[in-house]
């Protein structure tokens, strides 16, 4: 039955447009940001030559978050409206109705964020000149995308277990907000928190530890598990929530 | 049938429902009255499963809810104010619906026709009044064509035409042999389309009467209006209604009062009905003697809110 669960996730998902935001991050940090790097670095020799690490920053930061603030919203939504509620009527088991939607948000925002990667390469390899390109193509990219839709699966798995223990559009808003945005700045000043933290997880784990300035975690696979970890958790939290 | 025993409920920590016990029984209508509408929701929530019960159970046909393989096709449920996402349209809302049940998505079509929202079936939710969101939650609750129907305060939004509309509805349920459950805050609106009136008070059921008996003393006030009003005036006043015209935004509306709903129903049918909306559904008295002191009191709430 989780089948028909992810099915009716699907109509859902479909029936409100919620696929218009992965759209839009993939516009934002697939094409507009990334054009935006390679004109600066064509035009400023003070700045260092594109990478594909440079060309990806946009995803690593507004573009995750922007899944993860997408997905969020769409399943609080969900709560907030008292649909969860019908749901609920037509399979009582509560943990399918937080593993449907997170499969469905997981899948569209890792093949957005997945093209947003390759585009964003594309992008910037096409605008600067080649003597302001060093390491750029999308060969040499191929890992950092797959692992970029790696990463929003792990990322938006989060963001809907957010959703789905608070249930309110506001304060689920504010967590998944408010985290990146402010608590973590404010944790990032403990070195032992650092590693921790999702704005050094995301990068390193997409783009690994040379392209990340901070560079506070030792390697991909670490910062990947961390993330798969946190997802794993977010999960159980949220299914066992889903079954009070 | 719907068999509720000794079921307590609370919200937080304060007790909604005290060990209510209930059957109702397949080929008839049983109505659930409360004035205050946080007990019949609870009620209808524990028996879907949606409010764990304190003690007691809720069973659909000996078992309950939560353990149904398919629940859409055991019981079809309106919750109250038939909830549905705001930016999803009628139609897709009841796809959602039946894929989600693994039910065949065919019949939302019919379903659509047959509640009347066939021409709006494109439209989002969220631009429907509060009268389509619960005829699309009846279609909703008929989707798996189950045996069992539990209706929260379905209503509370409708007037007139739309009252008279679900009326018909729950009587051809029953009629085909479902067991309906429906709740709400109106004696008089819910005694005439039940064959049985449950009431509850403080938590507790406090009159279990005959529907048709409580009919009988229901004398509501209705507004309305209709092409052949000054024929319809006339007809009323011979069948020994009070009928008072009243200028309204509409133009003038008919006051009629003094006649069961179901006379001013037939009487009014053949002159072009316009409008019909129920004032006063005349049972309020009696379901405040009922209920006992259960129904709220405007002041001691007002006092209440001070604090």
């Amino acid at each position: 039955m989780i089948t028909a669960a992810t099915n009716a996730e699907r109509i859902r998902f479909v029936g409100i447009r919620g696929w218009v935001p992965a759209a839009l991050v993939l516009a934002l940090a697939g094409v507009v940001l990334p054009l935006r790097h390679a004109l600066a670095v064509a035009t400023d020799p003070a700045l260092p030559p594109a990478s594909d690490s440079s060309a990806m920053v946009p995803l690593t930061g507004v573009g995750v978050l922007g899944l993860a603030v997408a997905a969020a919203w769409s399943v609080s939504r969900e709560y907030s409206t008292g649909t969860h509620d019908v749901a609920r009527l037509l399979q009582p088991s509560g943990w399918r109705w937080v593993l449907a939607p997170m499969t469905v948000h997981a899948l569209v925002s890792s093949v957005a964020a997945a093209l947003a990667a390759l585009l964003s390469v594309v992008v910037v390899a096409l605008v600067t000149p080649d003597d302001r390109q060093e390491g750029l193509g999308a060969l040499s990219a191929a890992p950092m995308v797959a692992r970029a839709a790696v990463v929003a699966v792990f990322v938006v798995v989060v963001a809907v277990a957010v959703a789905s223990v608070l249930r309110r559009t506001g304060p689920t808003m504010a967590v998944v907000l408010g985290w990146p945005l402010v608590v973590e700045p404010l944790l990032s000043g403990v070195p032992a928190a650092r590693p921790l933290l999702l704005g050094s997880a995301v990068p390193t784990a997409i783009c690994g530890p040379s392209g990340v300035p901070d560079g506070s975690w030792g390697s991909v696979s670490a910062a990947m598990a961390w993330l798969g970890l946190l997802a794993v958790g977010a999960f159980g939290v949220a299914a066992t929530v889903s079954r009070r | 049938m719907i068999d509720v025993r000794d079921l307590s409920t609370t919200h937080g920590r304060r007790p909604v429902l005290d060990r209510v016990s209930l059957r109702v029984a397949a080929g008839q209508v049983t109505a659930v009255v409360s004035p205050v509408a946080a007990e019949a929701t609870s009620l209808v929530r524990a028996i879907v499963g949606l409010d764990r019960a304190g003690t007691g159970s809720a069973l659909i046909d000996g078992a309950p809810y939560g353990s149904l393989d398919s629940p859409l096709t055991a019981v079809g449920t309106l919750l109250a104010g038939a909830p549905a996402h705001p930016a999803r349209t009628a139609r897709d809302h009841l796809r959602w619906m039946a894929a989600g049940s693994a039910l065949p998505s065919r019949r939302v079509d019919d379903l659509l026709e047959m509640v009347g929202l066939g021409s709006v079936a494109g439209i989002k939710v969220r631009d429907f009044t509060p009268a389509l969101r619960v005829r699309l939650g009846v279609a909703s609750a008929m989707l798996g064509d189950p045996d069992h129907y539990v209706l929260d305060d379905p209503l509370r939004h409708l007037d007139g035409l739309d009252a008279l509309w679900l009326r018909q509805v729950l009587r051809r349920l029953a009629a085909r042999g479902k067991a309906v459950l429906v709740t709400g805050n109106s004696l008089g609106r819910l005694a005439a389309v039940a064959d049985r009136v449950v009431v509850l008070g403080h938590g507790r059921i406090v009159a279990d009467e005959d529907a048709a008996a409580l009919r009988a003393q229901a004398r509501p006030t209705v507004v309305l209006r209709a092409e052949r009003q000054g024929e319809l005036f006339d007809l009323l006043r011979s069948m020994g209604a009070d009928v008072t015209p009243r200028l309204t935004d509409d133009g003038v509306s008919l006051e009629v009062s003094g006649l069961s709903a179901q006379r001013i129903n037939e009487a009014a049918v053949g002159f072009g009905i316009l409008s019909m909306v129920e004032t006063d559904d005349g049972l309020a008295d009696t379901l405040a003697r009922l209920a006992g002191g259960a129904v709220p009191r405007v002041a001691a709430l007002a006092v209440g809110g001070m604090r």
